[in-house]
Formats: structure tokens, C-alpha cells, sequence
């Protein structure tokens, strides 16, 4: 399927039935998810009604590293195939990435405050989320300094190559170094006890959140490759060739 | 790859102004820190091995970035690759150079800035220690870093950009490793995790910046 | 005396190919073949894609589409070891004399130390003899080319590809890439040349490749 829909034309085909599918499906299951979320889940036992931030914060949190995934498997195919729209690719999910890490970690914040006391907390976590964030910012910046985009696409895979590996060290050192020394109590807040009745919202959220991804990463693909083909000048004819003995 | 080694640090004892360059910054840097804590020793003992950290960290990344440049743009490297010059050894005798000229003469710092702090021994050792441990994971993360921007003229803040985000765990681990070794010793976990990183690191970066020189140079 | 293999033929081939800069076509369907002993010099105007042509063979540039390839008894082998490329670069450390130069990239393409000529003799064969203890960013831009060209000729390459060899060059000096090229040549190298001065008919295998601009 990824070799069908490598050729532009064909995934331009594609995108015109996906994008309004997967729009559809994204506004959908936000409608019902935050209907769920709002007035059908009750409020928890410890939490109160402030569990309801964890419908958006918890699938945000998914989709980061989803978008980071999907950002690797797009700079592998570009630097091994050179492919024009695994580039394309990579750059999308890297802002969408960008986009829903920042929401993951300002709804991360309002629920700490909920929680916490605090808007902010040096928790494992939180702050693996927002090393996340700057890497996702590296990334992007790459994109912006290398003037020449083809050579941008390549450094900028190479760099999202070694951010899967570092990804889950830093994300093991600073849970560790997070266990040295902070008390036991803050760090249980972060992980909800899941009760089942938080199942229908929290999973409706995660889907039309995960449609939101396909949406816009669809458009965005289609739109470069529209901007790059209207860029295209006209097929100039190359230099005429001779070959002469002196 | 002696060769090239043998060119760069001929280079280098031709024009310290980078090395020395790093090393000023380095101890002026922890000198202001000490400068706007009032002399405050207690703190200063407190914050030492962060801070100290820090600055090697700085004063490494700001040399870093004019380490490929210079080479990739005026075509050196294009006749590197023409003789058949590996991209690896490329990368190696740089990781060796800065190794010699940078993590070194820190290194031999850390004692001057322990004694500006009234560090105890023990502490100052661990330090110490904890730099050459994390050396190789430090060099390797910034050179990538400096091979990814070999192409540009002017990368200037984005190296530290690129790099910081990496060097987490490396701090994380040398400080933890600090902390535990007048206890524990130079086996604690801490430096272990440590040296396992600058392992990776060196396994992963060092082709990593070879082939973005490649890239670069296209 | 090539690296590896003494007189081993080496031809360079050019099939079909296909090359942009951008989105703007630089030359399509160009095809030639560089065998041993022959030289071909590319001319055209500026931008018209001479450079490209050089580093395409050289591998530092992918085409397009088309094919290029290099061969050697009968056995196809890549650019790297094969080729000397004098390019419109400097390629020198700046703070290295000229005669450091050429001894660090004497070590650099590892020639046999049993046949290597000496330092002295290659400096005062290139007019350099001056300039031998002068640092390399000091040096003219007459003189650059002068130490390119004693690079390319320690290298000790089956090709040679030059990028405008005779720009800044004066009368000696372009004499005496003439008589380089005749004794390339004589030994069985060949070469790859973008001017946009006339060539110099060296030897009776020397054509022209002539890129013009499309009407």
C-alpha cells in the first residue's frame, strides 16, 4: 500500500476520498468523545470532575509519540528511497507532533494545578513530554535553516533517526532521575487508576484524535505536493549537445 | 587518518585562538556564576557539578561549530572522499582531535574551578571523572550535530539546539554518578549508566556524521 | 603507476543522462564515453552545466536519470581512488605551507613511498619552488591552481577531471598543464576538462563536447 501510494498522482487520488473521510470521522467521534467526557462520565472519586481534563490530555499524550513513530518510519524511507513524499510526510507529522505535544503539556499543566497545587512539577514525565516538545522544535528548525530542502530532507532524517533512539533514554533517565528523589505521592496523581467507566470516552477521544492525525497529515501531504508542482516551471528544454573532434 | 590528525592539531598549535577561545569561556562562565551567587560557597558546593557541566557543555558546542565548515565548503572534504578517505576516519580523527584539544584542557580546569569554589577533593575528582566518562557520549552527540550543519554558513545557535535536547541523559547520568561516587565509588550506577551511553553514542554517531558529511557535500 | 593497477585502461561512460538543477533541465539524454588515452573537453557558457558534468562523474552528484559508469578490465569500479579532480575551489588548509601541503596529501592518497618523487622535485616542476615555505592562503590565485594541479599529479590518477584549469593561469602556466596532459595521455590516463577557453588540440584522441543554450 506504502509503494501504491508513493507515486504523487496516485496518492492525490487518494487524498481526495481520505481527507473528507477521515474529517468526517474526526469530527464525529470529537462530538460524541467530548459529549461522553463532559456529561456522561461522572466525575471521580479523587479527582472530582477535574478526571475530565484526562480526555483530551491523555490521547494528546498518545498522539505525540504517535506522530514521532510515524516521523521515523517516514525518514527511513526517505533516506534509504530518497522519496519526495516521505519527506513530505515527515515534515507534516512533525508539526502536527509539535502542535499536540504543546497540548499535551499545557492540558498536562491545568490538570497539575487541579492536582498538584502547581502549574508546573519536575515529574518524570512532564518533563520527557517537554524534551519531546524541543525535539520536535530541532526538527523543524533543520527544516527552516537548510535552504536547499532536498539536502534538508536528509539531515532532517538523519536527526529524526537518532531522536528514536535517544527517545526512549531520556525517557528512562529522567523517569529515573525523577524517582531519586521526588515523594511517592505526586508521582501516583500522574497515573490515573482507570476506572472502566472512563473506557467509551477516553477510547473515542484517542480514535478521533488518531483521525485528526490522518486528516491533517493527508493535507498537508497534498498540499506540497501541489505547492511543488505549481512551482515546477515550464519544462525547459536542456542544453543542446555536441560532440566535435578538435 | 594519522595524517589528518597530524594536519588538524598542526593546525591548531598554528591557531589556539579556538581552544583557547573555549577555555576562557569556560572559566569565566563558572566565575560569573560564582560572581552573582555573592561568593555564596555553600551554594556554590551545592551547584558545582551541575554548573560545571554546563560549561563544558557550552564551551564544547561553541567550537563545534566550525569544525566541519570550513572543510566541506572550501572542498577539502570532496578530495578527501576522491582519495578515498573514509567518511569514518574522517569522523574519528575529529573525535580524537577534540578529545586531545578540548576535553583535556578542561578537564585540567575542573581543579582551578574546584579551588575558586573550595570544593572538596573528593568532589572534584568525581567531577573530573565523570567528564572523561561521558567524554565520548558528549563528542559524538556534538559532532553529529556539527556534521548535520557542515553545509551552512552559519548555524550558529541551531548546533546547541540540536544537541541539548540529547545531552539529558548524559547530564543526568554524570550527576547521579557525581553524587554517589565518595560513597559509593567509580562503579556506582551512575557512571556505569554513563559509560554505557558514551558506548551507544559513539556506535551511533560516528557513522551518523559521516553520513550527513556526505549529505553535505552533495 | 595508477593506484592500484599499473596501465589498467579505465574508461569513463556516460549513458543518457539526465540531470536538473532544481526545477530547470540542464541537459537531457547526454551520452559519451571516456576511454583510456583520450581527452574531452567540455565547453559552453557559464551556468550552462559544465561543473555539473564534472561532478557527476565524480559521484558527488547523482543524475537524474541515465547511467554513468566507470570501467576498468572489463570490471566496473566507482569514482573514489580512481579520479584526480582539480576543482574551482582552493581544497588547501589555509595555515599550512605549501610545502606541508603536498606532503600531508602525499600521505593522504598513501602513494608507494618506493617510487614517490621527491617534494622539491614536484614544487620546482610546478613553479612553486619560491613559495615552498609560504602558507597556502598567501598564495595567488595563479599559484593555487599551480599547487592543485601538483596534488593531482602526486595522486597519480587514471582520470583527471579539472574544473577551468587555465583560469588565472599566465602563459608558463598554462603551458605546463599542456605538457601534463601530454604525458597523461602518453601514459594511457585520460582526461575530463570544463573550459570555456578554446582546447588545446594535445593529442590527435582530443574532441569537444559543446553544451548551447536551447533557442
Amino acid at each position: 500500500m506504502i509503494s501504491y501510494l508513493a507515486n504523487p498522482q496516485r496518492f492525490l487520488k487518494f487524498a481526495r476520498i481520505a481527507r473528507p473521510f477521515f474529517m468526517a470521522g474526526a469530527i464525529g467521534l470529537l462530538c460524541f468523545g467530548l459529549w461522553q467526557s463532559l456529561f456522561v462520565a461522572p466525575a471521580d472519586v479523587k479527582h472530582g470532575e477535574a478526571v475530565r481534563i484526562m480526555f483530551v490530555h491523555v490521547p494528546a499524550a498518545y498522539l505525540s509519540m504517535l506522530a514521532y513513530t510515524a516521523l521515523f518510519v517516514a525518514s527511513l524511507v526517505s533516506f534509504i528511497w530518497r522519496h519526495n513524499l516521505a519527506d513530505y510526510g515527515a515534515r507534516a507529522f512533525a508539526r502536527i507532533g509539535l502542535v499536540f505535544t504543546a497540548l499535551c503539556l499545557a492540558t498536562g499543566s491545568i490538570w497539575g494545578k487541579t492536582g498538584w497545587g502547581t502549574w508546573w512539577e519536575w515529574d518524570g514525565r512532564m518533563t520527557s513530554v517537554l524534551v519531546l516538545f524541543f525535539i520536535y522544535a530541532a526538527y523543524l528548525f533543520l527544516w527552516v535553516v537548510v535552504e536547499d530542502q532536498k539536502r534538508a530532507a536528509r539531515i532532517a532524517a538523519i536527526f529524526a533517526m537518532i531522536g528514536m533512539v535517544n527517545i526512549p533514554i531520556i525517557k528512562f533517565s529522567v523517569e529515573w532521575w525523577n524517582s531519586l528523589h521526588q515523594s511517592a505521592t505526586i508521582s501516583n496523581v500522574g497515573a490515573p487508576g482507570l476506572d472502566t467507566v472512563y473506557d467509551v470516552p477516553l477510547w473515542s477521544m484517542i480514535l478521533a484524535y488518531t483521525c485528526i492525525f490522518a486528516w491533517l497529515s493527508i493535507q498537508q501531504v497534498a498540499t506540497d505536493i501541489e505547492r511543488a508542482r505549481s512551482r515546477r516551471a515550464p519544462q525547459t528544454k536542456g542544453a543542446n549537445i555536441k560532440i566535435e573532434d578538435v | 587518518m594519522t595524517a589528518l590528525l597530524k594536519r588538524d592539531l598542526m593546525v591548531l598549535l598554528r591557531q589556539p585562538r579556538g581552544w583557547l577561545l573555549a577555555l576562557t569561556f569556560f572559566v569565566l562562565f563558572l566565575s560569573i556564576i560564582a560572581i552573582a551567587l555573592q561568593g555564596d560557597i555553600g551554594v556554590l558546593n551545592r551547584i558545582a557539578a551541575p554548573v560545571i557541566w554546563l560549561a563544558v557543555v557550552f564551551s564544547l558546542l561553541l567550537t563545534f561549530e566550525t569544525l566541519f565548515t570550513a572543510d566541506v565548503q572550501n572542498g577539502i572534504m570532496e578530495q578527501y572522499r576522491l582519495a578515498g578517505l573514509s567518511g569514518l576516519s574522517i569522523v574519528l580523527s575529529k573525535f580524537i582531535m577534540v578529545f586531545l584539544t578540548s576535553i583535556v584542557p578542561l578537564a585540567l580546569a575542573i581543579p582551578l574551578i574546584g579551588v575558586m569554589y573550595q570544593l572538596p577533593m573528593v568532589h572534584i575528582a568525581a567531577i573530573t571523572l565523570s567528564l572523561l566518562i561521558g567524554a565520548p557520549a558528549i563528542i559524538a552527540l556534538g559532532l553529529v550535530s556539527a556534521a548535520l550543519l557542515s553545509g551552512q554558513r552559519s548555524a550558529g545557535f541551531l548546533i546547541i539546539l540540536l544537541t541539548l535536547p540529547f545531552m539529558i541523559p548524559v547530564i543526568i547520568f554524570a550527576l547521579a554518578g557525581i553524587n554517589a561516587y565518595p560513597i559509593e565509588g567509580l562503579d556506582n550506577p551512575g557512571f556505569i549508566a554513563l559509560a554505557g551511553l558514551s558506548l551507544l553514542s559513539f556506535a551511533i554517531c560516528i557513522p551518523a556524521s559521516s553520513a550527513a558529511l556526505k549529505i553535505n557535500m552533495e | 603507476m595508477f593506484a592500484a593497477d599499473p596501465l589498467a585502461p579505465t574508461a569513463l561512460r556516460f549513458e543518457n543522462v539526465t540531470f536538473s538543477h532544481g526545477e530547470r533541465q540542464l541537459f537531457g539524454g547526454l551520452s559519451f564515453a571516456l576511454e583510456a588515452g583520450q581527452i574531452l573537453w567540455i565547453i559552453g557558457d557559464n551556468g550552462i552545466g559544465k561543473t555539473s558534468i564534472l561532478k557527476l562523474a565524480l559521484g558527488l552528484l547523482k543524475p537524474e536519470s541515465g547511467k554513468i559508469s566507470y570501467e576498468r578490465d572489463g570490471v566496473s569500479i566507482t569514482a573514489r581512488r580512481f579520479v584526480g579532480y582539480v576543482s574551482h575551489k582552493d581544497a588547501f588548509e589555509p595555515l599550512l605551507t605549501v610545502r606541508e601541503t603536498l606532503a600531508f596529501w602525499r600521505d593522504v592518497f598513501e602513494t608507494d613511498p618506493e617510487t614517490e618523487q621527491d617534494i622539491d622535485e614536484i614544487l620546482s616542476q610546478f613553479g612553486l619552488s619560491g613559495q615552498a615555505l609560504q602558507r597556502t592562503h598567501s598564495l595567488s590565485a595563479g599559484q593555487k591552481r599551480r599547487l592543485a594541479l601538483a596534488r593531482m599529479h602526486i595522486g597519480n590518477r587514471a582520470i583527471w577531471i579539472m574544473d577551468e584549469p587555465k583560469a588565472a593561469m599566465d602563459q608558463t602556466g598554462q603551458a605546463l598543464i599542456d605538457s601534463l596532459l601530454r604525458a597523461h595521455v602518453q601514459r594511457g590516463g585520460s582526461a575530463l576538462i570544463a573550459s570555456h577557453y578554446g582546447p588545446a588540440a594535445i593529442s590527435k584522441n582530443t574532441r569537444k563536447l559543446i553544451l548551447e543554450a536551447p533557442q
